[in-house]
């Protein structure tokens, strides 16, 4: 053998052992991301509703990003794969967040005030949102995540278990793992459980009218009335989320709204006027709206928490715009969280924190004047 | 999200960089153009393979995971690729003139001329100071920036480094050697990295929003660029120019240099200590920089110069009365209104308002904010309602008013307020604090603090930030904990929080909190996590309770958010239950010696951006082996050393906290050995001449190393604070009077190989090495002692790449 060519110099090893750190660096994604189809995580698998072949692949059509994925491909929301030209979702059964909340906490207000959901969430959401509290599982998959094993009869039972009057599918997107919401939904429905669903919105009309069948009660992220700052923000659209809106209101659910407001993003009060001005113009005066305060959270954190002033300023606008029911959130001490009457001011429910103080509404009436209070109460 | 415009504006400024850089004889018209060339090859490789790539992953439905971090890169080289095509395209513009007309060949060369009016050491001083001041200023604010860990620190010294070698490398290729330009560029490099600095911060970050580590590297790498690789050009082109004037070796210029940097050292921590802030000490360098170069290189006569000196002096007052720094820290926080800015040696306090609501901030971290009732009375009241009675409580850290406001609700007779930072006393209002109960405010190192005061408490309530830096990490070691359970009364209760408190504990919170939680359970009997809006871990020796409602009912005391009404006793023995069933007890406790909280939190750092984890590494090891590929075989004995010795001087560091209870004033302590050892090595003549001689010095450094390494436990154990500085010293003296020796031999005598300017590069990309190999995965993740000994092993690794047999 050429001895030049069997030998090689410290300097060639060095180089060839940077080759293969950097190759070892590599090599451990490549490998995670080709073991997805386990059994393990098939059992966890359902065929996705709203899937639809399309030249370029299949398309879900659950959320207005409608992914159209090829083979092997995962949708922005972590949730659904292409396998054998169908789309499955990943996230059935899996939840990797399960907790008991006061139904207050989600924050609804008028839907059987002081009693407990059984809340559940899989990783995965389909908006990108600087300020998640919930990173941790929204921006991942349920193939990266600790997961209970949770089937929808599983989940009802241990509602059941746990007094809890609903169940609450929240912390991430519900919508990413529709197929689970909905199975769970209709056995909760079944069994005298009521559901709810905590989201951001974000959804086709098609698909949500198909849920709004089986769930019961809605808390949904208003994030802003703009549609740059919804793009930046969290990566999404603002007419989706007002037709879902209305998709709510017309099918009868239960509805109340968030508005969280970050400092600089979505506080803005001529912004704030013209959301409460498009809510009152819509049929959303008798929908409760929650005003809640931004604490400092994922990648936003040089803002500093919402001034009070910024929320009690958007509480009158609300008001002055003729919504009924407005609030405040996250700010214990201070919060606007009682009920009063809109027509003869009596104070209806008393609130503090999550605890409901004092509840004088009978018959879905005011206990003084009778004008009759929208809402859920027993 | 791309970032189209950002990255336009970003090729289009590095474009006319080195357009500029090749106008002015930095570098070669070709050059210019292989830099380009080269991007433009890259980018189009990188388009067309992924592009390719991804369309075969929809063909042949071949699945990697890499889709998304594909796209996003497939555009973002597209951007550049479209920018450079532009620039490639006007400049071959004359070629498609010239089908119809053909133009006279362009002149080959650039002869400038040798400019020597000013004594070249004067001016190396200058550029050693100037140089020196910018890294200090712009790594402040960098730092506050990111975050403060110490992977951006090393990032920033590590691009550093680099670049300096990269301007190191330019200067042997360069034909300029007119002083006077020279100067006026290097001038001009701070200013242009300063500007990039805030612009890039602004194009690239929303409004309060932190950079991932990906765009700390990125913004770090650009932003530096003008600096570093004018002042690595400068300082070689001014080596050369003293050999040429009064035959001084390289090493005697390196001296220079470095004590124009070690005066620089002294002098910003001086002026920094709450005399001058950042960015006004940043502008007056670099207008000093400015009135040198115009009264050596251009001013001449008595009138003029005078002229000239009233000017700078009259714009060095202007820079202080215009309160610069409220201008910059305002480009740098969008969001808020900022009403008071100050510099102090441990870092930055800015106040600001929103909407009538003032909030501070402790280097561009929120610190402290208006209506900050529920999260005081959880930092207290879980702690507190535990016991019946207190009677003195510690309070490490946080806004002494709104704290004593909770604690008051208690018969408290003493409240001790130890916070490090001085500089925050102004801040803070305490005036009414009397109304509440009787405050004693110490300002000094907590972990100082606990070690040497004496007397016990009933609580201590730690309100440090979370173990994200080696410093921060001290607080939640098992060493730390131990002295705080020596302060406490046998019933007494320690409160700390080491994160937030998310929904669902992905693994590298798991392990950040393991870690801590483990090294509570070594010291106190009974520990209990507990799930607030934060993460908090309450400790004793006796029962704890998380029944916080009812304990609350039955101690008579009245909160907003820590009641019942809020808080739900079952839900919350709940969630503290599943908290610790998550906790791993094969996690290693955090000790000082071996940091690991720090390195699980920066793991949960990197966890917020999955999709940027890879590219970050990949980037850091392409920062690294590009220098290495171009290091020359004798040079690469002066590579490993640097990079031994730059890691070494992190150690130091974190070895001088361990004996003195804190390393702020310190830390110039040893730089400044370590600037004066290499200075005295480069500066001292051959100590042991010939081949063998030099191979004994170098592997008498490897033996220092290692015994270091093995004596590490003396250092670490030994009593009192003075005799373990002292050692400490003398140790951090002799590595680096070697390795300044190592590098005067390289660059004389029958050792030069390379040239002055190639050594030189060779020893600052490996200081980059070191100080991010060390600060960011060594330390953390084998321990000091075993890091100490891996430096050893560097030097190992010097000798054998970069030495040739017999």
């Amino acid at each position: 053998m050429n001895r030049s060519s069997a030998n090689i110099t410290k300097r060639d090893f060095l180089k060839k052992c940077l080759a293969v750190s950097a190759g070892a660096v590599c090599l451990p994604r490549i490998a995670f991301t080709g073991t997805l189809s386990t059994w393990e995580q098939q059992k966890y698998r359902k065929l996705a509703m709203y899937q639809e072949e399309t030249p370029r692949g299949i398309m879900c059509r659950i959320c207005p990003n409608e992914c159209v994925l090829k083979e092997g491909e995962l949708s922005q929301c972590n949730n659904r794969i292409v396998h054998d030209s169908k789309l499955y979702t990943m996230a059935y059964g899996n939840p990797c967040s399960v907790n008991i909340d006061p139904v207050e906490k989600k924050p609804l207000y008028h839907f059987f005030p002081g009693s407990r959901a059984f809340s559940i969430a899989t990783a995965g959401c389909n908006l990108v949102c600087l300020n998640c509290q919930n990173w941790t599982i929204s921006q991942t998959g349920p193939d990266k995540t600790r997961n209970f094993d949770l089937m929808p009869d599983k989940v009802v039972n241990e509602a059941l278990k746990n007094n809890s009057r609903s169940i609450a599918y929240t912390y991430s997107e519900p919508m990413t793992f529709f197929e689970y919401v909905f199975d769970t939904a209709l056995i909760a429905r079944e069994k005298g459980v009521k559901n709810i669903v905590k989201s951001n919105g974000y959804i086709n009309p098609e698909p949500l009218k198909k849920l709004c069948t089986v769930i019961d009660a809605a808390n949904i992220d208003l994030k802003c009335f703009n549609d740059t700052t919804y793009l930046k923000l969290s990566g999404g659209k603002l007419q989706p989320v007002l037709d879902s809106l209305k998709v709510y209101r017309d099918a009868g659910i239960w509805l109340e709204i968030t508005n969280l407001m970050v400092p600089g993003w979505t506080d803005n009060a001529e912004e704030t006027a013209r959301m409460c001005k498009w809510l009152s113009g819509n049929g959303f005066r008798d929908v409760p709206l929650h005003f809640s305060r931004f604490h400092p959270t994922h990648k936003l954190q040089q803002l500093p928490p919402t001034p009070l002033s910024v929320l009690n300023n958007a509480v009158k606008t609300a008001l002055s715009e003729g919504i009924k029911y407005v609030y405040t959130g996250n700010v214990p001490g201070s919060e606007v969280s009682d009920t009063k009457c809109p027509s003869c001011g009596t104070v209806l429910v008393s609130r503090i924190g999550f605890s409901v103080t004092y509840n004088s509404i009978r018959d879905r009436k005011c206990s003084k004047c009778g004008n009759s209070i929208p809402g859920v109460w027993s | 999200m791309y970032h189209v415009t950002g990255t336009i504006i970003v090729t289009i400024l590095l474009y006319l960089i080195s357009y500029s850089f090749f106008r002015t004889g930095i570098f070669s018209q070709s050059f210019h153009r292989k830099i380009w060339n080269t991007v433009l090859a890259v980018t189009f490789l990188y388009t067309a393979l992924a592009g390719i790539f991804m369309a075969l992953q929809q063909h042949i439905q071949l699945e990697t995971g890499l889709t998304g971090f594909l796209k996003k890169w497939h555009v973002e080289a597209g951007v550049v690729l479209g920018i450079t095509g532009i620039f490639h395209f006007l400049r071959h513009l004359p070629y498609f003139g010239g089908l119809f007309r053909r133009g006279p060949d362009e002149p080959a060369g650039n002869g400038h001329t040798v400019s020597d009016r000013a004594d070249p050491g004067v001016n190396l001083f200058m550029i050693g100071f100037t140089s020196t001041s910018v890294q200090i200023l712009l790594m402040r604010e960098i730092m506050n920036t990111a975050g403060g860990y110490e992977l951006a620190g090393g990032t920033f010294l590590g691009s550093w480094l680099i670049l300096s070698s990269a301007g190191a490398a330019l200067a042997g290729r360069s034909g300029l050697n007119d002083l006077r330009r020279i100067n006026m560029l290097f001038a001009a490099g701070p200013i242009a990295s300063s500007a990039l600095f805030l612009l890039l911060a602004r194009l690239f970050l929303s409004a309060g929003e932190i950079p991932s580590i990906l765009e700390t590297l990125i913004l770090t790498l650009i932003l530096l660029t003008p600096v570093c690789l004018l002042s690595g050009f400068a300082f070689v082109k001014l080596m050369n120019a003293a050999r040429d004037s009064d035959g001084s070796v390289p090493g005697r210029s390196f001296s220079v240099e470095t004590t124009g940097g070690i005066a620089a050292g002294v002098i910003i921590t001086i002026l920094t200590s709450g005399i001058l802030n950042t960015w006004e000490l940043l502008l007056m360098t670099v207008i000093l920089y400015i009135a040198y170069f115009f009264l050596t290189y251009v001013i001449k006569g008595k009138a003029p110069s005078l002229a000239v000196k009233t000017f700078f002096l009259l714009l060095i007052s202007l820079v202080i009365i215009a309160d610069t720094d409220k201008l910059f820290r305002q480009i740098l926080l969008p969001a808020v209104k900022i009403t008071e800015t100050k510099d102090t040696p441990y870092g930055n306090i800015t106040r600001a308002d929103y909407s009538g609501e003032e909030s501070i901030y402790y280097n561009q971290r929120l610190l402290t904010y208006t209506n900050d009732a529920m999260e005081c009375e959880e930092n207290v009241h879980y702690a507190m309602l535990q016991r019946e009675k207190h009677d003195r409580v510690l309070l490490l850290s946080g806004s002494p008013l709104s704290h004593l406001r909770e604690i008051s609700k208690y018969n408290v007779s003493e409240v001790v307020y130890v916070e490090s930072d001085p500089g925050l006393a102004g801040f803070y209002s305490t005036n009414d604090s009397a109304a509440y109960v009787r405050l004693r405010s110490v300002y000094r190192d907590a972990y100082s603090y606990i070690t040497r005061s004496e007397g016990s408490y009933d609580a201590i309530i730690m309100l440090l930030p979370p173990p994200s830096t080696l410093s921060l990490n001290r607080y939640y070691t098992y060493e730390f904990f131990r002295k705080a359970r020596s302060r406490l009364s046998s019933e007494g209760v320690f409160i700390c929080s080491p994160g937030p408190n998310d929904n669902y504990f992905n693994d590298e919170s798991v392990n950040l909190y393991s870690s801590v939680f483990n090294s509570l359970s070594a010291v106190f009997r009974y520990v209990e996590p507990v799930a607030g809006n934060k993460l908090y871990l309450i400790a004793s020796d006796e029962p704890l309770s998380v029944a916080f409602g009812s304990l609350a009912e039955r101690r008579g005391i009245v909160n907003h958010y820590v009641n019942q009404a809020f808080l739900s006793d079952d839900l919350i023995r709940n969630k503290s239950d599943e908290i610790r069933s998550l906790f791993r007890k094969e996690v290693r406790k955090n000790t000082t010696a071996f940091p690991v909280a720090c390195l699980h939190f920066q793991e949960y750092s990197f966890s917020r951006d999955l999709n940027e984890k890879l590219p970050a590494i990949l980037l850091i090891i392409a920062a690294f082996v590009i220098p290495v590929i171009a290091v020359k075989r004798s040079n690469m004995l002066m590579y490993f050393s640097a990079s031994a010795l730059a890691g070494f001087e992190i150690i130091a560091l974190l070895m001088i906290q361990m004996a003195a209870g804190n390393m702020y004033q310190l830390t110039g302590l040893i730089i400044a050995v370590v600037m004066t050892g290499l200075a005295a090595g480069a500066g001292t003549g051959t100590l042991f001449p010939g081949r063998t001689g030099f191979r004994m010095k170098v592997l008498f450094l490897a033996f220092v190393y290692l015994a270091i390494g093995l004596s590490f436990s003396l250092i670490h154990t030994g009593r009192g604070t003075f005799i373990p500085v002292l050692v400490i010293m003398l140790t951090t003296a002799v590595p680096s009077f070697i390795t300044g020796n190592i590098f005067r031999e390289l660059t004389t005598g029958t050792l030069q190989k390379e040239g002055a300017g190639a050594t030189y590069s060779a020893d600052l990309a490996g200081s980059a090495l070191g100080f991010i190999i060390l600060s960011g995965v060594a330390v953390p993740a084998f321990g000091i002692r075993n890091s100490i000994i891996l430096l050893s092993l560097l030097i190992f690794a010097g000798i054998i790449f970069g030495t040739k047999g017999k």
